[in-house]
């Protein structure tokens, strides 16, 4: 073991499928250190973290950790998560999965269970496009932008998770870009010990294809460009977040309070006599 | 006479994709992409060139997106190209 | 043991109790809706979770995870329902998660008539998914047998980590019957098997060679597993070569194939000298045992041929019975989707089709004129 995660990674399996300069791989290796940190001061049991995720590049993050993990069909990683979680509501269930994935043909699944509060950590690797598939349209591209399937440029305005997740109900929203790390990991450290619907969105880079698409073809461009238009707020409402590649992205957290998570409600309800 | 910490910076060399971040992160200029030492995948390995330059800030591990930089406290500033994290 | 008058959805829904169910994922639909409801109120005092999903593709991917996370899952469901669960089921195949799903058939296509009943969902109840697979499809034709065959669909799941539907209808959840009820220590009852190595050793699809079924270590248990939707190797990995690819589905495939013997189930009546065998299932087989005894009574050797496992059927059943009989009448709601196997497993009889096509339950006077013109 020389990578001091090597211990939570399928090392055999290493180097991973994404590309150069995949903002995917600085997520994980986020969520991994502060799961690392957490293991280290008791916090936490990994053995009892289930990872999923879904169908595109995030989605093959379940194929690297070593953790209990699931790679679900198309957006139905938060449908599987919460069955896994109602079974044995001992384990720590995380969702890592894409834009498209989670807020796209997930949106049903991702509405009801923060609605719900539902007890579940929620990373957003979100990249703006569906790479994996070659760069078709995806809910968050910014409009203007061309892909595959929108050769004369996206006329759609792009979706803003963190919005969704505060009016259906999350407790724990925040959003980070992957050229602030440690902000990320600690981040996730936190939320990692809370209860309720935790939704992270991560800004991330995808230089080979929606890089590309954008002119920003070399990885470091790219991290030079999100540096720029990212702008960490403190104390500001999820509502009043900015959601604009083209001009500003509002980072931090937006939202930390307590309420009580599905879990809890579901046994303060469900208060039966056992046979 | 002041203390001066060190460190050791080591790549993981198969898992080295030349994307560039480190070398582009780093504030003391520790990396340099180099030609030569070529990984199984094809990918010219970056170099550890100037671990005396290091301060420890572990911004390239945590910007590596290929689990493939560490960065450790050392007697004297090091660094070493390990092509393999298999036995 | 308890004598109970129940319908068939409660039936169901106490043959799953008793083979310990604990977590159950529901949509509302026509005409399962007393499952969940009853099992809404009963589940909790037996330690169970009782869910209402957001919709049927929910339903279907958290019985899944609740599966891998160790307990025993089930969903109730009807055709618009089942056809939404189609990629969650090829998702349970192909990660062999032990799940029961409860399909009572309605008159389809699409809305069609949802209080009425049918019989149009034979081949979609197994080939619902996407590529090549087996799963076990059970048809109940009384509410006894809701009882015992959930129970059984359950022992199948576990045994051979695959997905078993219990397939009756709109007529068999509602009617009421009398039903010898056992409890859990008078059944049978079976649970998936578990690891015998540590977890460095261990392989979450390395099959036993004796039955083609892996040992099942569940989220928690320090095994590390990976419920993989793409092609995969012994370990879990993606795997898009040919060699893990063919290996992989011929296992799934086998699994099954290979076990039929102890898997198929079927029922006779008056066949040891039919001549004319009629081959029904569900409800509409209750009716062709009246029209059996009565062909028999104007001297006619009529014989009935009831498969309780759809799927796999039992073909080798079927032939020894239809030996003998000289026309092969298959009875069934549908312009022929069991006919169409029976026509391949017999192909050198005589098979004839009599639909049977309405949203009622079918009538003595509606399989006769069915059945009439090829009498």
């Amino acid at each position: 073991m020389i990578h001091e995660l090597d211990d939570l990674l399928r090392t055999e399996r290493l180097p991973h499928v994404w590309c150069p300069g995949c903002g995917i791989g600085i997520a994980l290796s986020a969520f991994l250190r502060a799961v690392k940190m957490l293991a280290r001061r008791g916090k936490i049991d990994p053995k009892k973290i289930v990872f999923v995720s879904g169908i595109g590049c995030t989605g093959r993050a379940a194929g690297y950790v070593k953790l209990d993990a699931a790679h679900t069909p198309h957006g139905r990683a938060l449908a599987y998560a919460v069955g896994v979680k109602l079974a044995n509501p001992e384990l720590e269930v995380v969702v890592f999965t894409g834009d498209g994935d989670l807020v796209g043909i997930g949106g049903n699944h991702f509405l009801h269970a923060a609605r719900r509060n539902f007890d579940v950590l929620v990373i957003m690797v979100n990249n703006m496009i569906y790479a994996l598939t070659g760069g078709q349209l995806a809910p968050t591209t910014p409009q203007g932008v061309y892909t595959t399937t929108t050769p004369y440029g996206n006329p759609e305005p792009p979706l803003d998770a963190v919005k969704i997740a505060a009016v259906a109900g999350a407790t724990y929203i925040a959003r980070w870009p992957i050229t602030l790390p440690l902000m990320l990991q600690k981040s996730i450290e936190r939320a990692l010990l809370k209860k309720g619907f935790r939704f992270i969105e991560v800004i991330s880079t995808c230089p080979e294809i929606f890089g590309r698409h954008i002119g920003y073809r070399d990885p470091v461009e790219l991290l030079k460009y999100l540096r720029k238009i990212v702008r960490v707020r403190k104390g500001i409402s999820p509502l009043e977040a900015q959601y604009d590649w083209f001009k500003v992205i509002d980072c931090g957290v937006f939202l930390d309070i307590e309420r009580p998570g599905y879990i809890e409600l579901y046994n303060r309800y469900f208060k039966v006599e056992k046979k | 006479m002041p203390f001066k910490r060190h460190y050791k910076v080591l790549i993981i060399g198969d898992r080295c994709k030349d994307c560039g971040i480190c070398v582009y992160v780093c504030p003391t200029n520790v990396f340099e992409k180099s030609r030569k030492l070529m990984n199984k995948k094809g990918y010219w390995v970056v170099s550890p060139a100037h671990p005396e330059l290091c301060v420890g800030c572990k911004l390239c591990e945590y910007m590596c997106p290929e689990f493939a930089i560490v960065v450790k406290y050392s007697p004297k500033p090091y660094s070493e190209v390990i092509m393999s994290s298999e036995s | 043991m308890k004598v109970k008058f129940q319908p068939g959805n409660i039936a169901v829904s106490e043959g799953a109790i008793v083979a310990g169910l604990k977590f159950f994922a529901g949509y509302p639909i026509t005409p399962v809706n007393e499952i969940f409801e009853y099992l809404s109120q009963e589940l909790p005092k037996y330690d169970g979770i009782i869910y209402q999903a957001e919709d049927e593709i929910a339903a279907i991917n958290a019985i899944i995870g609740a599966s891998w996370a160790g307990v025993k899952a089930m969903t109730a469901t009807s055709g618009p329902g089942y056809s939404l669960m189609a990629e969650g089921i090829g998702y349970a195949v192909m990660v062999e998660a032990p799940i029961v799903i409860v399909y009572s058939m309605r008159a389809g296509p699409s809305t069609g008539v949802a209080t009425g009943t049918g019989q149009g969902d034979v081949i979609q109840s197994k080939w619902t998914s996407h590529g090549h697979y087996e799963l076990i499809v059970l048809a109940p034709n009384s509410v006894q047998e809701c009882f015992d065959l959930t129970i059984e669909a359950f022992n199948l799941a576990e045994k051979y980590r695959v997905p078993v539907i219990v397939l009756i209808d709109a007529v068999l959840s509602h009617m009421s019957e009398k039903y010898v009820w056992k409890s859990p220590s008078e059944v049978k009852l079976i649970t998936r098997k578990k690891p015998a190595v540590p977890p460095e050793q261990y392989k979450p699809f390395k099959p036993d060679p004796e039955d083609l079924v892996p040992p099942m270590a569940c989220y928690g248990e320090g095994y590390a597993v990976l419920a993989e939707s793409l092609s995969h190797d012994e370990r879990g990995y993606y795997d898009p070569s040919k060699e893990t690819y063919a290996k992989l589905i011929e296992r799934l495939t086998m699994k099954i194939i290979k076990n039929k013997k102890n898997i198929v189930m079927s029922e006779t009546y008056m066949t040891s000298d039919a001549n004319i065998l009629f081959i029904a299932f569900g409800s509409v087989s209750r009716v062709v045992h009246a029209i059996v005894r009565e062909l028999r009574s104007k001297g006619i050797r009529a014989g009935l041929f009831r498969p309780v496992t759809l799927w796999p059927i039992d073909d080798e059943g079927l032939r020894k019975v239809a030996s003998k009989a000289e026309k092969v009448i298959v009875v069934e709601m549908n312009y022929g989707q069991l006919y169409r196997e029976i026509m391949n497993i017999l192909r050198d009889k005589n098979v004839l089709l009599a639909p049977v096509i309405s949203p009622d339950p079918p009538t003595i006077d509606d399989v006769y004129s069915s059945i009439g013109e090829i009498l």
